[in-house]
């Protein structure tokens, strides 16, 4: 089921009502009234995926019962070893076997979580890349599944959880029925943000409250999302979707235009997914984390990571580059350990030799800030309490802007070779003059490509909305500080009557469905 | 809680009652304004005076290669075209119907352009060429009883239009397809990319669609309308890859036998064996009907 669909606009108000109306207050005096009301968020987030194909529910409900099941072995080694050294025993070899079997279950579960995700995503391409290397034939060898959406994502969900019991972060809980709700929780269960156990677990095992401040939030930010998604993102996708499938055929300016559309279309589709998955958590008493902030107005690529899928590059971060010694060690290990974050970080988006190099890409980018120790060197918002940025300032975000830029074509393009030619033909000699004649003069505009001035709009209004609340939540939130009640209705109407005109014709999917 | 649900409802309830007129000037301004051939089609026989003594009936095929111009000129009569693109039988009576409702003058000659797509039924095919004129009683009557309209679609203003963004229905209603009297014809290249795709081919017949479609004749014979069927040229690919061409031909003979209506066969016109005249296996471009005229 999509967000941006009507079938979610009326599985949305029905799941809201029973869970707050029949799951909360009616059987609010009934000890089993939280369990309850996980169990109906469970339900609804297996509807809310079953949609798309219910098949997959039963790897969701095999991935999260292993890593439940992996918790609850845990804790009973655990048992076992507060028991051995409340006994005076203190035989410290009993107690490093039974740390043993902890690292041992820890790493079965992450084993086949990962195999799993191996099989689903991964297996086709390693045969196929195989095959070619030593010119076999991949007849009988490919599985050609279906790739289950949101599979990395929760899967990522899964192991945090594991890792967190195994480093004793988190208590493993018994409640099955809370760590389902956790794994399977439908606004951002295919798309993220990926959560931390630390986070969200202990959410679903106490009772929540209603609140209609933070569920009047929770339903800007879902606009918000929205209009990032079908007014920003699906309006250039029309431009990006047709350059790209004819990019032989273009000039380079049409090419280097439909690179930054491009860059504006996944930041409107991924953020504006994460704010409704954010918002609509909201509406349920449910607190996500940010997945982004602002990226595009970095000063490096360093702030760009801090700020762009914040919770799938903390996860590689805690999970990945943080045990290889992060970077407290040599220099060598350092240029290492960046390169496995950024090529891990590329390959979870897909089995493509184009997010390994996109990955590879943005680690030759991070590595010298890294090596001079500048990685660190803007933690803080741009221009904080200034309204505009300096010239260095916005120069170093323009910078930073095409970097991303050019990072993209790797990424979007569906090979190697194809973006390679899409860079050739998009700084050809002439592309600069061209380009000039192409924006600014009159009938240059190729008349086979759509109008944009409209999307150029649209993307203007995105980056003063967000230059404007860069230190806020979410980019309405400007609405809860305007004081008249009818001047705050008036604005949310017209931004609902913007969206709902401006909302482009075909809806596209959530590019971040397919990793 | 009930704060939030009034908050929810109050502003649910003003974009209703704001969409309300909008709804109704955005549809006028696409009956009064628009280009596009999907409204222009209808616009005229809804809202104009036609008073057409020849009207040709079909599909995409009547619509670009019966022009209008020619046949008024040639036939010194006033003709009127109602090719409706990418439908069969049910909405092509569905589109006289509207037209002999509106127009207070019956034809005396009708071209029904017939072929192996014709007997079907169709619905959902670019249903936006019926939003505007949901507003109209008799239209919307008439729509919704070959047309599954959703109920959003028929009780909430706007909501029609919101589906698809009311800014890029404003975009497509001004594509100008410079329609003459409903005729369009294209002047595009060759391409035989969906034909290459095609191995074979069946016609299908919907029975309702084929008792309908002889009720329908039977009603125009009672009126006296003069009926022709035409079988427009189609690339030669087409035709040989139909595996059961005799079932199709028996299907016309017998309407043709039954109310006495001529044919007149292109299928194997000299024409039809030659690419450089068509745009599509299935569509001849306009210079070439200029020429053929």
């Amino acid at each position: 089921m999509l967000f941006n669909s009507i079938q979610f606009a009326l599985f949305l108000p029905i799941v809201f009502l029973l869970y707050w109306f029949v799951f909360d207050r009616f059987i609010s005096k009934s000890k089993w009234q939280l369990r309850l009301q996980n169990a109906f968020v469970v339900v609804a987030s297996y509807v809310f995926y079953g949609w798309w194909d219910w098949r997959f529910l039963l790897l969701i409900a095999f991935t999260s019962f292993c890593s439940w099941g992996s918790g609850m072995l845990m804790q009973r080694v655990e048992n076992q070893q507060i028991g051995s050294n409340l006994t005076g025993g203190g035989k410290s070899l009993e107690i490093n076997k039974l740390q043993r079997r902890k690292k041992l279950i820890t790493t079965a579960n992450i084993v086949l979580n990962l195999l799993i995700l191996a099989i689903f995503k991964y297996y086709d391409f390693f045969v196929t890349e195989f095959a070619q290397l030593f010119h076999i034939s991949t007849d009988g060898l490919l599985l050609k599944v279906i790739l289950p959406v949101g599979i990395s994502f929760y899967t990522f969900q899964a192991l945090s959880y594991s890792i967190d019991v195994y480093r004793g972060k988190i208590e493993p809980t018994k409640d099955i029925i809370a760590f389902f709700a956790f794994i399977s929780f439908f606004p951002q269960l295919v798309a993220g943000p990926i959560e931390r156990a630390t986070n969200l677990l202990p959410q679903f095992l106490k009772k929540r409250k209603f609140d209609y401040d933070t569920a009047v939030d929770g339903m800007r930010q879902i606009l918000w999302g929205l209009f990032k998604k079908i007014v920003v993102a699906d309006n250039c996708a029309v431009y990006v979707d047709q350059v790209f499938s004819t990019y032989t055929d273009q000039c380079g300016s049409a090419l280097l235009l439909a690179a930054i559309f491009f860059t504006f279309q996944i930041y409107g589709d991924f953020s504006g997914y994460s704010d409704i998955a954010i918002g609509t958590a909201k509406l349920f008493g449910i607190k996500l984390m940010r997945n982004f902030n602002v990226p595009y107005f970095s000063r490096d690529i360093a702030e760009f990571w801090r700020r762009w899928h914040i919770s799938l590059t903390t996860w590689f971060r805690d999970y990945v580059y943080i045990p290889l010694g992060g970077s407290r060690v040599s220099k060598a290990k350092v240029v290492r350990n960046t390169f496995i974050i950024f090529l891990l970080s590329g390959f979870w988006h897909g089995a493509n030799w184009t997010f390994i190099a996109w990955g590879a890409y943005h680690a030759i980018l991070f590595l010298p800030l890294i090596l001079t120790g500048k990685n660190r060197k803007y933690t803080n918002q741009v221009a904080e309490g200034r309204f505009l940025p300096t010239l260095k300032e916005a120069g170093q975000m323009l910078l930073t802007f095409f970097l991303a830029v050019f990072g993209w074509i790797i990424f979007r393009a569906e090979s190697i070779g194809m973006a390679w030619e899409y860079f050739q033909r998009m700084l050809q000699f002439g592309t600069l003059r061209a380009s000039y004649r192409f924006f600014f003069l009159s009938g240059m505009w190729p008349k086979e490509l759509p109008e944009m001035w409209p999307t150029n709009l649209f993307i203007v209004i995105m980056l003063v909305v967000e230059w404007l609340q860069r230190g806020k939540g979410h980019g309405f939130e400007f609405l809860s500080r305007i004081k008249t009640l009818i001047i705050r209705f008036v604005v949310l109407v017209l931004i609902i009557e913007f969206i709902l005109i401006f909302k482009a014709s075909v809806p596209s999917q959530f590019i971040y469905f397919q990793f | 809680m009930k704060r939030f649900l009034q908050a929810v409802l109050m502003v649910l309830g003003v974009l209703m009652v704001i969409s309300i007129p909008f709804d109704y000037l955005f549809s006028n301004y696409l009956i009064t304004y628009s280009k596009a051939q999907k409204y222009v089609g209808w616009n005229d026989i809804i809202y104009d005076s036609i008073n057409a003594d020849l009207v040709v009936l079909g599909s995409s095929r009547a619509w670009v290669q019966y022009d209008t111009y020619i046949i008024d000129s040639m036939l010194q009569t006033n003709s009127y075209n109602l090719g409706i693109d990418g439908s069969p039988l049910n909405r092509q009576m569905l589109k006289y119907k509207i037209y002999s409702h509106f127009q207070s003058k019956s034809p005396k000659v009708m071209v029904v352009n017939i072929d192996f797509w014709s007997v079907s039924r169709r619905t959902g095919y670019q249903r936006d060429q019926f939003f505007p004129y949901l507003l109209n009683r008799y239209t919307r009557n008439e729509f919704i009883k070959d047309e599954p309209f959703s109920i959003g679609e028929l009780f909430l203003p706007m909501f029609r239009y919101y589906k698809q963004g009311v800014y890029s229905v404003y975009l497509e209603s001004n594509i100008d397809h410079n329609l003459f009297k409903g005729y369009a014809g294209m002047d595009w290249e060759w391409d035989g990319s969906g034909f290459s795709r095609i191995s074979s081919f069946h016609f299908n017949k919907d029975e309702t669609v084929a008792k309908e479609f002889d009720d329908f004749l039977k009603e125009l014979k009672n009126q006296k309308v003069r009926i022709v069927f035409v079988c427009a040229p189609l690339y030669f690919g087409i035709t040989k890859i139909v595996d059961n061409l005799f079932e199709y031909y028996e299907t016309i003979q017998s309407y043709s036998d039954k109310y006495e209506i001529p044919i007149l066969d292109y299928f194997n016109y000299y024409l039809s064996y030659d690419t450089s005249y068509f745009y599509n296996a299935m569509h001849i471009m306009f210079p070439r009907i200029e020429s053929m005229s």
